[in-house]
């Protein structure tokens, strides 16, 4: 008999939660899977007690599983509750409804399915925690799968994406594996000699093979130049003797609690008793986010555009990186927008050594979801000038300025603006009173088109210059739009626009358009409301933060949104925003053309039913808004 | 009626012969009757790899086997079987993935035949394009035993034949393309375990769309043989 995974197999473990069971686990579930076909149109009977009951294995289903084709499910008036396709699976339980309706299942397209038996289902929810979650939300969520109408705010569960956390990788991801060692009886010359060949800040010191000491910079420094210890001396008798070791299959943080209980800063991996290297403290800074800070420095050191954009080419690479460690979204969003904002401040700088200082005091604008820390990778660019209202400036300094900096900008990866909104164009290079008279034409006589062509530059942040410009500009903007309500419910209405993607049975309605063909579009349908949603509240309460996750923290603060809401509102963003960070992540990793559109077959069941839910926060919030602020021009 | 007859003819044939063999069991056993319910049928889903198609200079290298039982594939029913080759796999090991060094730690023919044997009474067994199969099979049989193995099966290819001449159509029979007409997903492996599953789901496949579907279906729309 040859053990090897089959077809079964296979198939699961590429579909959550059975993609959390370990090996045996998976082995265990398969081998009580009975794989069925029914063709379209046909109706699926979940019943217990299944057609025969003489027949000797007898099984009640536990749980569903769509192979291949789709299904449907309906209540008994006919209303459609929800869609499955591959990977989805069914809850016998959610069907066979304990005291509510009873829901019926149809097949839409011929359909290969695996049942899984019901005494499988509950002893694997036994050892896994996956599946006891998913058991018990179903207790608890059977009724709200049936109600479309609008409550006040749904749950989201996304405890389950907050998993590993990059102190949970094993030691060997981060430590390195070259074990540079030497006698205890060499002499600490050779021991220093044999450190500043390999570059290492550290020496296992082994006898016969076994690991006796460690000799570490710090050891040289404190017990050797500090005491004035010949060099000629053996490295026993300045090494730490018998150090703590970690094991090569625990966890960072484990190495990391040693560490810091030990006062140590390097950790000798062992496996079983061999050194196979050494986990210093600055692996562990690296796992996390140490790139960031020197992907900084190449930034602030890069003397020419073309060195710059060389070193805007690693952020892609880091961007992935950080998703794939599960860093949260708002958290990406700032580190890709600090370096935006390094990136320009650096061309400002390069532009100034070319072209002279300026010849007078500006500031440099960014608009959008660079001035709300929000950007992904590929954002346009959106940005200003904001000069001052004197007289006679000469505007050819910092048209050549716009100009290098715009240019620099597309080069480092940030394309330029398709809507022009660009420090280059003539138009967004302007004395504050221009500025000023731009918003007051938009807050005081709006129109829906002017509104949406002028929502990003409500969201305006300071990158260089004169900070005390953008101060005024942003403080008389706040002030102007504050409880102007025929402006607030242009702004209203223009959001609403802007959609979430569902349909009155919690289906999802597609983009059906052009290249992409039934897929969402995360942004437009999902972020972009919320965005929207947050924007409005914070101006009509002058409130100062821009990003849209500070914006509904005050909001709630301040009582301008109910804390329910709001929190709700701040898990769907968080939600929305990752899903497209990691679409995002695996369309770079596959050398795809980087976009917001998502199909939803490529999500699994449960995330799917979680955007689902996502969508309905934020449909919910819109009915709200438009209560507050719509005029109802719609 | 032809399976009926054939049945008769060779169990008169060879049961002498089949006695304390291990083949016994399958000469004494009671015919499956053509009548007999799709549903309340056990059907034994078996592929082969061999080293070419030719049986007389070519072998068996393994065999795979699953379960239905009321129109459901029994997952822990499945079985995958390696047997010791005396000759080298040749070609078709770029097919299979199957190496010599794969096979050195695999059962010998009689030990897999046995294991097969045992699960055949009672059975109707299924394969996609039987003829090639079981003609292997039989030589191996007679070879060991002295007399070759007696059961009923249905063949997914033919099913298949019928279907399509039915519409008037002439279109590939391969296991991959019949799949492909009822929307079953592609199989990424190719051994004889994973084509036995991908025959089990075209088999379901075409017995929900023969008749009235797999609730009032009988053997004898399935074109039951008898394997000489």
């Amino acid at each position: 008999m040859v053990s090897e995974a089959n077809d079964v197999q296979v198939f699961l473990v590429q579909h959550p939660p059975f993609n959390q069971l370990s090996a045996s686990q998976l082995e265990y579930a398969s081998s009580n899977i009975f794989v069925a076909f029914s063709k379209s149109g046909s109706e699926l009977v979940l019943n217990s007690t299944v057609d025969n009951p003489s027949a000797d294995n007898n099984y009640k289903i536990g749980m569903l599983i769509i192979r291949s084709g789709s299904i449907e499910i309906r209540t008994q008036q006919g209303e459609l509750v929800d869609r499955l396709s591959s990977g989805d699976y069914l809850l016998a339980d959610t069907i066979n409804n304990k005291g509510g309706e009873s829901l019926s299942v149809f097949v839409l397209e011929d359909c290969l399915y695996y049942e899984l038996t019901d005494y499988a289902l509950q002893s694997l929810s036994a050892t896994c925690i996956e599946i006891s979650t998913l058991l018990e939300s179903n207790k608890t969520q059977s009724p709200e799968l049936l109600n479309n109408h609008i409550s006040g705010s749904t749950e989201l569960h996304v405890d389950h994406l907050v998993n590993d956390s990059y102190l949970s990788q094993p030691v060997k991801n981060a430590m390195s594996s070259s074990v540079i060692s030497a006698s205890p009886d060499d002499s600490i010359r050779s021991a220093a000699e044999l450190m500043k060949q390999h570059r290492i800040s550290s020496l296992l010191i082994q006898h016969n093979d076994q690991l006796v000491g460690i000799l570490t910079d710090r050891d040289l420094r404190s017990r050797v130049l500090a005491k004035g210890i010949a060099d000629s001396e053996a490295i026993k008798s300045v090494m730490t003797k018998s150090p703590r070791c970690i094991d090569v299959n625990s966890r960072l943080y484990d190495a990391h609690l040693k560490m810091m209980s030990e006062g140590v800063h390097h950790l000798p991996v062992v496996n079983n008793v061999i050194p196979v290297g050494i986990l210093t403290l600055s692996d562990i800074l690296r796992a996390n986010n140490a790139e960031p800070l020197s992907l900084i420095r190449a930034i602030n050191r890069a003397d020419t555009v073309n060195e710059l954009s060389l070193a805007a080419e690693n952020l892609p690479g880091l961007v992935v990186k950080l998703i794939e460690r599960d860093a949260r979204a708002v958290e990406i969003g700032k580190i890709i927008t600090s370096f935006s904002d390094g990136i320009t401040k650096r061309l400002i700088k390069l532009a100034t050594r070319k072209l002279g200082v300026a010849p007078c005091d500006y500031a440099w604008l960014a608009f959008g979801s660079q001035a709300r820390q929000e950007q992904v990778l590929g954002s346009d660019q959106d940005n200003g000038l904001l000069l001052p209202d004197d007289v006679d400036i000469d505007d050819s300094y910092f048209s050549k300025l716009a100009e290098f900096v715009n240019d620099g900008l597309d080069r480092c990866g940030m394309p330029y603006c398709p809507g022009n909104v660009m420090a280059k164009n003539d138009k967004w290079r302007q004395p504050l009173k221009v500025w000023k008279q731009y918003f007051v034409n938009w807050i005081e006589e709006p129109s829906p088109r002017a509104v949406m062509h002028s929502s990003i530059f409500f969201d305006m942040r300071h990158i260089a210059g004169n900070i005390e410009f953008t101060k005024t500009l942003r403080h008389y903007v706040l002030e102007k739009a504050k409880n102007n309500t025929i402006f607030l419910a242009m702004m209203c209405d223009n959001a609403l626009s802007h959609s979430p993607p569902l349909g009155f049975f919690k289906t999802f309605v597609l983009e059906s358009d052009g290249d992409h063909n039934h897929t969402l579009d995360l942004k437009k349908r999902g972020t972009i409301p919320i965005v929207d949603l947050a924007r409005i509240y914070a101006l009509s309460a002058s409130l100062h933060p821009l990003n849209t996750i500070e914006r509904l923290e005050l909001m709630e603060q301040e009582g301008v949104m109910s804390k329910e809401m709001s929190y709700s509102l701040i898990d769907a963003h968080e939600f929305i925003a990752g899903i497209r960070l990691d679409a995002q992540g695996r369309q770079y990793r596959g050398n795809v053309t980087v976009d917001n559109y998502l199909d939803p077959k490529e999500l699994s069941p449960l995330v799917r039913h979680q955007l689902k839910d996502a969508f309905k926060v934020v449909r919910d919030a819109q009915l709200a808004m438009r209560i507050r602020f719509g005029g109802g021009v719609i | 009626m032809l399976y009926k007859l054939c049945t008769h003819i060779q169990q008169w044939r060879f049961n002498e012969k089949a006695i304390d063999t291990p083949l016994q069991p399958l000469y004494q056993e009671p015919y499956i009757p053509a009548s007999q319910a799709f549903l309340n049928t056990r059907f034994l889903v078996l592929d082969c790899e061999m080293s070419g198609l030719d049986s007389e200079n070519c072998q068996l290298l393994s065999i795979g086997w699953v379960m239905i039982e009321r129109g459901r594939i029994v997952s822990s029913s499945a079985k995958h079987l390696l047997i010791h080759a005396d000759r080298g796999t040749g070609d078709s090991s770029k097919i299979h993935g199957l190496f010599d060094v794969n096979i050195a730690g695999a059962n010998s023919v009689a030990t897999v035949l046995m294991l097969l044997m045992r699960q055949i009474p009672g059975a109707v067994l299924v394969f996609h394009h039987a003829s090639l199969d079981i003609r292997f099979l039989q030589k191996a049989t007679l070879e060991t035993f002295r007399c070759p193995l007696l059961f009923a099966y249905v063949d997914t290819m033919v099913i298949e034949k019928k279907r399509l001449q039915l519409q008037g159509k002439m279109n590939g029979l391969r296991l991959a393309q019949c799949r492909q007409r009822y929307g079953l997903p592609d199989s990424a492996q190719h051994n004889a375990l994973a084509d036995a599953q991908a025959t089990a789901e075209l088999f379901l496949a075409q017995a929900s769309y023969l008749g009235e579907g797999q609730a009032s279906l009988s053997l004898s729309e399935l074109s039951l043989s008898c394997a000489r």
